[in-house]
């Protein structure tokens, strides 16, 4: 029974803003057949190395982070945008709190897309995954967030509806934490307009990156739809959720748990051992809430499942939360650290990620379209069949797709550690297991194209829906009762009442229940030195191993090498010894990696001559045949940029980075003097001299140092 | 002085004192879930978003 039901006043009258919606939608619309696209582009570079074109802006390097920001920020994050504006307005009983707000909110984010869509295939980076983007875009982002967030709690205080329901318990802790994180990991010092070092380094870098990148994935891609869950679910079925109870625990044990859970994806690495246990345990308590939520929404459509069958919009949503089950299971199974062991560095991971962004956020999305297009256009969906025939060829390409991760994963890992009686690696060849898994990128290539195409079908389905609705008619008007008359009502209802209507109080609470978790995994590894043994061995960069590192970020090698070697016994074999946190104070940002579609770099350091890597970067086939990696054609013609490179050493030191006075001021001509150096090497093997300012040289430099420092204090402690 | 207490404190409690937090907050969440008189309040909330907007 409904307290409204009591009162007789004047009712206020108002319109729904839908029309931002409208856009929102359209905006999902492109960027979703965008990064899907860029999507299938670059799982076929994979299977085919020759579509890098051999341009620089289309190597797989460059367009991996071009595709996962357009796939989260761009087709995700418009699609929560139309999702929160349309159910934030019903359930407050209001329009948004300002028009010119939301416009600015909508056109500052499409701006922002733009802007990366420009600047990533350039090769304008940071290198730290997910949070690609460079200084002055991060500033555009926190301020079109902070818009948001003004005009969603300005909406939430002038809400005619006592209750703030569930749904926008997920949107509040949403805003709260994607500013906290966006914003504390990507603190830096520019060096000039599109070019700057992270405040963090080695172990602390790699703790704050990954306690955002996961917690991008738990407050970007998971708590704003299990809002929309909550508020779309029971709508489309007619029927309240399943257990309003449990959605509370619910929503706090998942608010709290999910922020500890960022070091998992650190297990083995040179992180503490504490932090590692923290992330795996807190990762498969995660469990518990995530099957609570999907079980809480499954269950709402008790009684109503037949109508899943035939109404598309419950068919995609009751598939959406089946799938977030399904991912939400198997992340806790792979932070285990013996599982991790097998499956981190490998392709299970990549198709994890998938079982969650396609199946959880493609289906999800495809579900709010269904329901909101027509309802916002006061029309019918133009065909049900189309939307039935995208839901088998999207469900059928994702299940190709994990199915060929899973095969991928898990035989490159059980190769890698491979290792016969003798004690001798099965698989010394590190190009022996990619050929292996090669057949199975074909088969998640073709399933991204079903997905795809199945994203079109919903495209084309949706855009005749719109034309053939009547688009004349004003919005409607509807009608409440205001707020302050509904509190007069309740004057003599005790505290927690007005605690739910409290949404300061909630957002600060929200706040604190996040940042327990954050205060106690991040804060000690930024101010104790117990962290990272000093290592006298280990020195700074030179100048111009500093320009070859820069070139090393901007194509992008990060997303197929690590730099990152695990204790155990096969990747000692493989390598060389295991990667301590001295190795990396000086990496600015930390370059560990996630994936290794290549080998491990960490010991690459005199591993081969010169020359041996001036022939592969050209050409990685010449010698290692079958290799997939691009060519990099163009470092052999471009100039390595050392203008700034005394800025950069500056920089660098002002963030505690020991550099001399003489070593900054003398930063290019010593730069120069070392790619004389390397170049007088080559020209042994008939490379020219005047190639010394090519980017090559650099970038030979900085390959040829990585573990270098770490093998001589070895050797140090031996005699 | 705060690096100091870091640099000799025990660090590996960390993930103990983390649990008893979750422990903490989830107890007192359940708790306050089952209060007196939450039961009609939840059903009202939620059958309330299904209302006819008028
Ligand atoms: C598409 C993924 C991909 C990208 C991007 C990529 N590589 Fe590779 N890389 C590979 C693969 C696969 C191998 C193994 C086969 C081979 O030796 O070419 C490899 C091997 C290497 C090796 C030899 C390592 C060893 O120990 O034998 C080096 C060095 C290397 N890559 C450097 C780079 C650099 C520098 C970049 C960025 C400019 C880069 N790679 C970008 C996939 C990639």
């Amino acid at each position: 029974m409904s307290s409204s039901e009591a009162y007789t006043g004047p009712l206020e009258e108002f319109r729904y803003d839908d029309k931002i919606t409208k856009w929102f939608i359209w905006a999902t619309l492109l960027w979703g057949a965008v990064a899907l696209f860029l999507g299938v582009t670059i799982a076929f570079q994979l299977a085919y190395w020759k579509l890098n074109l051999g341009v620089e802006f289309t190597t797989f390097g460059r367009l991996r982070p071009l595709h996962t920001n357009s796939a989260i920020f761009a087709f995700v994050g418009n699609a929560i945008f139309a999702g929160v504006y349309y159910s934030t307005q019903r359930l407050c009983k209001t329009r948004m709190f300002n028009d010119i707000l939301s416009k600015l909110h909508f056109w500052g984010w499409q701006l922002i897309i733009v802007a990366a869509a420009v600047t990533l295939p350039l090769g304008l980076t940071t290198g730290k995954e997910y949070a690609e983007l460079e200084w002055p875009i991060d500033i555009a982002i926190a301020v079109i967030w902070v818009v948001f967030a003004i005009n969603f709690f300005g909406t939430l205080v002038k809400r005619r509806e006592k209750h703030i329901y569930v749904a926008l318990w997920f949107y509040i802790a949403t805003i709260v934490t994607v500013a906290v994180l966006h914003i504390v990991n990507s603190i830096s010092l520019p060096v000039s307009f599109m070019k700057s070092y992270p405040v963090y380094a080695g172990v602390q870098d790699a703790l704050v990156q990954w306690w955002y990148g996961h917690n991008a994935v738990a407050f970007f891609l998971t708590t704003p739809f299990l809002g929309i869950m909550y508020y779309f679910i029971p709508k489309a079925a007619n029927r309240p959720v399943y257990s309003y109870r449990l959605s509370i625990i619910h929503f706090w044990s998942l608010v709290f748990i999910y922020i500890w859970a960022g070091p998992h994806h650190l297990l083995y690495s040179a992180t503490p051992d504490w932090v590692q246990t923290l992330g795996m345990v807190f990762s498969i308590m995660l469990w518990m809430p995530s099957w609570g939520g999907m079980i809480n929404g499954l269950l709402t459509l008790r009684g109503v499942w037949d109508k899943v069958r035939t109404d598309p919009v419950l068919k995609f949503m009751a598939t959406g939360v089946t799938f977030y089950g399904m991912a939400t299971f198997e992340g806790p199974l792979l932070s285990i650290k013996s599982v991790n062991y097998l499956g981190h560095f490998t392709d299970w991971i990549v198709g994890h990620v998938h079982a969650g962004t396609i199946g959880w956020n493609y289906m999800m999305i495809s579900g709010v379209l269904y329901y909101l297009v027509p309802k916002i256009y006061k029309t019918k969906l133009y065909s049900i069949k189309m939307a039935t025939a995208q839901f088998w060829t999207a469900t059928i390409g994702l299940l190709l797709y994990m199915m060929s991760m899973w095969a991928a994963g898990i035989t490159q890992g059980l190769m890698w550690r491979a290792v016969d009686e003798s004690g001798r690696l099965v698989y010394p060849n590190f190009i022996e297991t990619v050929v292996k898994i090669l057949p199975m990128y074909w088969v998640r290539a073709f399933g991204g194209v079903l997905v795809l195409f199945g994203f079109i079908v919903l495209i084309y389905n949706i855009y005749m829906t719109v034309k053939n609705a009547d688009n004349s008619g004003e919005d409607e008007v509807y009608a409440a009762i205001p707020l302050k008359e509904l509190k007069n009502h309740d004057e003599h209802e005790s505290g927690h009442r007005k605690l739910e209507g409290m949404p300061i109080l909630f957002s600060v609470l929200s706040l604190m229940a996040i940042l327990v978790g954050s205060v106690i995994e991040i804060v000690p590894s930024l101010t104790s030195d117990q962290f990272v043994e000093k290592n006298p061995e280990i020195k700074p960069y030179s100048a111009l191993e500093i320009a070859g590192r820069d070139i090393y970020i901007k194509e992008g090698c990060y997303v197929c090498h690590s730099q990152q070697v695990r204790p155990q016994v096969s990747e000692k074999l493989r390598y060389g010894s295991p990667s301590t946190a001295a190795e990396s104070v000086y990496d600015r940002p930390f370059q560990w990696g996630s994936r290794r579609i290549g080998p491990d770099l960490a010991r690459l350091g005199g591993k081969y001559n010169h020359m041996w890597h001036y022939r592969h970067m050209l050409d990685p086939r010449e010698v290692t045949p079958k290799s997939i990696m691009p060519n990099y054609g163009w470092l052999y013609k471009k100039k390595t940029n050392l203008k700034v490179i005394n800025k950069k050493l500056k920089v660098m030191a002002a963030l505690g980075v020991p550099y001399t006075d003489e070593q900054i001021k003398n930063a290019y001509s010593d730069a120069a003097k070392q790619a004389t150096e390397i170049t007088k090497e080559l020209a042994k093997d008939g490379v020219q001299m005047k190639m010394q300012d090519k980017q090559i040289i650099a970038l030979i430099a900085y390959l040829q140092r990585l573990g270098v420092d770490k093998a001589r204090s070895e050797l140090k402690e031996m005699k | 002085m705060r690096k100091e207490v870091f640099a000799n404190m025990d660090l590996s409690v960390l993930p103990s004192i983390g649990l008893m937090c979750f422990l903490l907050v989830f107890v007192g969440i359940l708790i306050w879930s089952y209060r007196r008189g939450s039961k009609d309040l939840y059903e009202e909330i939620s059958n309330g978003i299904l209302e006819k907007e008028k």
